[in-house]
Formats: C-alpha cells, sequence, structure tokens
C-alpha cells in the first residue's frame, strides 16, 4: 500500500481512475488465450502422425519454370469511415 | 505350390540376413558376410517366373464356400517342413516354427517384381532406441506410459510403393488485392486495388510415393516421408531376407488419385509463392496437365512397433532409411488442465499487474 501511494504521489495519477472490473476481464481473456496456446501446444506434441498433402519432398531440382507472370490492375474502392469526434472537458 | 527362397549360408547350411549396419548379407550363426552380388544368381530364375497358379482342393466332406480362400496361401518351409500361412500379399516372412526368414518368389515375380528397393540402414535396436526418445519430453503423457507399455511386436517390414514422375504445365488465376490506409482529422481512410494475377509454367516431380499396401496406414506412411531415393538400388530379394514384406494390393492406377491430389498442392504451392506484394490472394482457376506420368514399384524399409497400455493399442513406425520416428500417443488429461489452469492463473496475475503499473506511468 506504501508503495502504491509512494507510486502515486511520484506519478501524480490517482488509483480510483483505475477500471478495476475493465482491466480483471482483459487480464482473464488475456490469461484464457494464453492457457489455451500453452495447453494445445503441449498436446500437440504428442501427435506425430499427419498427412502429408504436398509432394513439394519431391520436386525435380530446377525444373521449375514461370513462363507467363502477369498482374493486371482491375479498380479501385475506397472507404472512409469518420473519426469520433472527442468532447472538451469541462472543469 | 509357390517355391520359397531361403538365402543359406554356403559356410554352415544356417539361414542368412540382410544386416541394415553392414549393407551386406551376414550369418547370425558363424558371423560370414557375402557381398549382394555373390548372390545374385538366385535372382536369375526370379525373373524368368511366370505367374502362379494355386489350386485348392477342398477337404472330403467339406466345401470351401465362395471366397472362403481368397486371400491366404499355404507353404512348406524347406528347412523344417512346417507349414506356413499366409495372406495373399505377403512377400517374405519368417516360418512360425524354426524362424527362418524365406522370400515368397512368386510373390515378386513376372510384372510384381519391383523395380528399386531402399534397403534397411537402420537396425531394431535402432528402432527401440528412437521410440525412448520418442517418449521423452512429453509433458502431456502420462507418467505410467514409459514404464508400462509393453511392446507386442517390432517388425522390420519391406512397404510395397508406387513411385510417380510426371511433368506438369501449370495454369492459375488469382485475385489478389492491395489495401492503402491513410486518415485525416476527420476521417480513416481505406483504398482497396483490385488485381487479376496470372501464372503459368511448368514443373517436374519425381518418385511421390503412394503407400500400395492396404494394410498400411496411409497416414501413418506418410507421416514417415520423405525417403531418400537416391539411396534406392534395383531390387535384389536378398535385401528381404530377415525382414517381412508385402507384395502390393493397391495397384497404381488405384494410387494414383492420391498422387495427383500431392501433385496439384505442391504445383499451387509453387507458383503461389511467386505472387507477392499483395495484401490478400485467392485462387480464382487451375488448370494443371500431366506430361509423361510413370509410376514404378518399389519396396521402402519400414518398422513397425504395436504396443498395449491401458488397454489400447498404439502403433509406432520409423523410417528403417532416415530414423525418423512417428506415432500418437496418449493425452493425460488431468496434467493437461493442470497446465491450463497454471498458466492461466500465472498469466492473468502478470496481465493484470502490467496494466496497473501501465496505468500509473502513463
Amino acid at each position: 500500500m506504501n508503495t502504491i501511494l509512494t507510486i502515486v504521489s511520484l506519478t501524480g495519477t490517482p488509483t480510483s481512475d483505475f477500471d478495476w472490473v475493465k482491466a480483471i476481464i482483459i487480464a482473464l481473456s488475456i490469461g484464457l488465450l494464453a492457457a489455451f496456446i500453452t495447453a494445445m501446444s503441449l498436446k500437440g506434441q504428442l501427435t506425430s502422425v499427419y498427412k502429408n498433402d504436398s509432394a513439394a519432398d519431391y520436386t525435380k531440382s530446377g525444373s521449375f519454370k514461370l513462363e507467363t507472370k502477369r498482374d493486371t490492375f482491375l479498380y479501385s474502392k475506397t472507404e472512409k469511415e469518420a473519426k469520433p469526434q472527442s468532447n472538451s472537458n469541462n472543469g | 505350390m509357390a517355391d520359397l527362397q531361403e538365402y543359406k549360408c554356403p559356410c554352415c547350411g544356417g539361414a542368412i540376413e540382410f544386416n541394415s549396419t553392414l549393407q551386406k548379407l551376414k550369418c547370425p550363426f558363424c558371423d560370414t558376410e557375402f557381398e549382394m552380388d555373390a548372390l545374385k544368381s538366385f535372382d536369375e530364375d526370379i525373373k524368368d517366373e511366370g505367374s502362379d497358379d494355386y489350386t485348392w482342393q477342398s477337404q472330403a466332406g467339406e466345401e470351401w464356400q465362395e471366397g472362403e480362400t481368397n486371400g491366404i496361401n499355404s507353404y512348406s518351409c524347406k528347412s523344417c517342413g512346417g507349414e506356413i500361412i499366409t495372406d495373399a500379399t505377403t512377400a517374405a516372412t519368417s516360418c512360425p516354427y524354426c524362424g527362418n526368414p524365406v522370400v515368397l518368389k512368386g510373390q515378386l515375380s513376372g510384372v510384381l517384381k519391383p523395380d528399386f528397393v531402399i534397403p534397411f540402414k537402420l537396425d531394431k535396436e535402432a528402432a527401440m532406441e528412437k521410440m525412448k526418445n520418442h517418449l521423452k519430453g512429453k509433458k502431456l503423457l502420462p507418467k505410467s506410459f514409459s514404464s508400462e507399455q509393453h511392446i507386442e511386436e517390432i517388425k522390420g517390414i519391406y512397404v510395397p510403393y508406387w513411385l510417380f514422375d510426371t511433368d506438369v504445365d501449370a495454369k492459375l488465376r488469382y485475385k489478389a488485392t492491395k489495401v492503402t490506409r491513410w486518415d485525416d482529422s476527420k476521417f480513416n481512410y481505406k483504398r482497396t486495388d483490385y488485381f487479376s494475377v496470372s501464372r503459368a509454367g511448368k514443373i517436374a516431380f519425381e518418385k511421390v510415393p503412394v503407400d500400395g499396401s492396404s494394410k498400411m496406414d496411409d497416414t501413418l506412411m506418410e507421416s514417415l516421408e520423405p525417403f531418400k531415393f537416391k539411396e534406392a538400388t534395383s531390387f535384389n530379394a536378398a535385401y528381404l531376407a530377415g525382414y517381412m514384406a508385402d507384395k502390393y494390393d493397391v495397384t497404381d492406377v488405384q494410387s494414383q488419385e492420391r498422387a495427383n491430389e500431392r501433385v496439384k498442392v505442391a504445383t499451387i504451392n509453387a507458383f503461389t509463392r511467386t505472387v507477392e506484394g499483395y495484401d490478400s490472394v485467392d485462387i480464382e482457376g487451375t488448370s494443371l496437365r500431366l506430361k509423361n506420368a510413370t509410376a514404378k514399384y518399389a519396396l521402402y524399409p519400414v518398422w513397425i512397433l504395436n504396443t498395449n497400455w491401458n488397454g489400447q493399442k498404439f502403433v509406432f513406425a520409423m523410417n528403417g532409411q532416415t530414423g525418423k520416428f512417428v506415432g500418437n500417443l496418449p493425452c493425460d488429461k488431468g496434467l493437461f488442465w493442470k497446465y491450463f489452469f497454471r498458466t492461466f492463473a500465472i498469466t492473468s496475475v502478470i496481465a493484470l499487474v502490467a496494466q496497473f503499473v501501465l496505468n500509473l506511468v502513463m
């Protein structure tokens, strides 16, 4: 507590601005995502049997020849989105 | 009845086997080694053999139902006279009575003779060692698996493969976009430029393998790739001595579909890599034409390990040439959730503290 008050007094930032509910929700979401990724990654170590859908390992060396390369511009589409205008703060 | 080929040691008469470490035939009884060429004469009669004719005689008072005798062959072991019963695809095996390795010449003759073989480079001990390494470092593997799993069977098998060579003429069309963003004081802008992209050219593939045995799981076999065809040699039945082998029961025509799928994916990936500088690329159409497509028949070496744990069967396989080891392992659900909640708790606390500290300093 003393540490927090010291930090507040040095930075001049009051802790009452901190939205604990929002912060907890964000923290739990990040925790959930990290846990899911970690656990699934560890589970993935147990699987080593996969289909090999590509024959890339068997490409004849030097056989790839690109004979036609054509990139043609068709059209453009522009979208715009109004920026939220912030209200000026009154004292 | 088809002839069996047993490779007998000229020195002691014992049954010799192909030794993967020495890459020669070796007698396990007197340790005499033989070069592959020394037994070439055994193969000369294989070349001239025609197809076999199995005529079954039904027992008195009992008739085989139609189809019952399909898929079963019977041979007499030259060493002990024991009856060797195999299925229709077995090309090499061992006598269940005396253990002598035998090669069933009739299964590998005429049109069934493989064009190539990759000899075993790694032995049974290497397979067992790879199995132990395969279990290491797996945090979610049940603790008892390593100690309690029993290897019921470990066998070296020459698996029949169809090897496809083909040239491909490819034409591909894509729709691609580039996105540019900017803003001013009032608006955020996003401009999307649309392009039509064409690519065409040639690519070739050689020795694309497709498993020619219905007994071997195709996904398991594909997981063992790649096999290095450079180390393949012309077929010599002597390489099979000491190992099991099957002839194909999936024809090259039946295997073509899988080869086509793999060639198509590789071709599309190769040409799509040349479409660069876009934010999104979607394939709109492809035209792939195969030319000079041929299929060869080969035997590739695979170690198969069948294990049993907790009432469940597990199959592991090792590439007998490169040593690549594959096989799915069970997951301990308790450990899964333990790691899940531990990571969840630690990361959530760190994220909360980080937000608090950022709020203070900003």
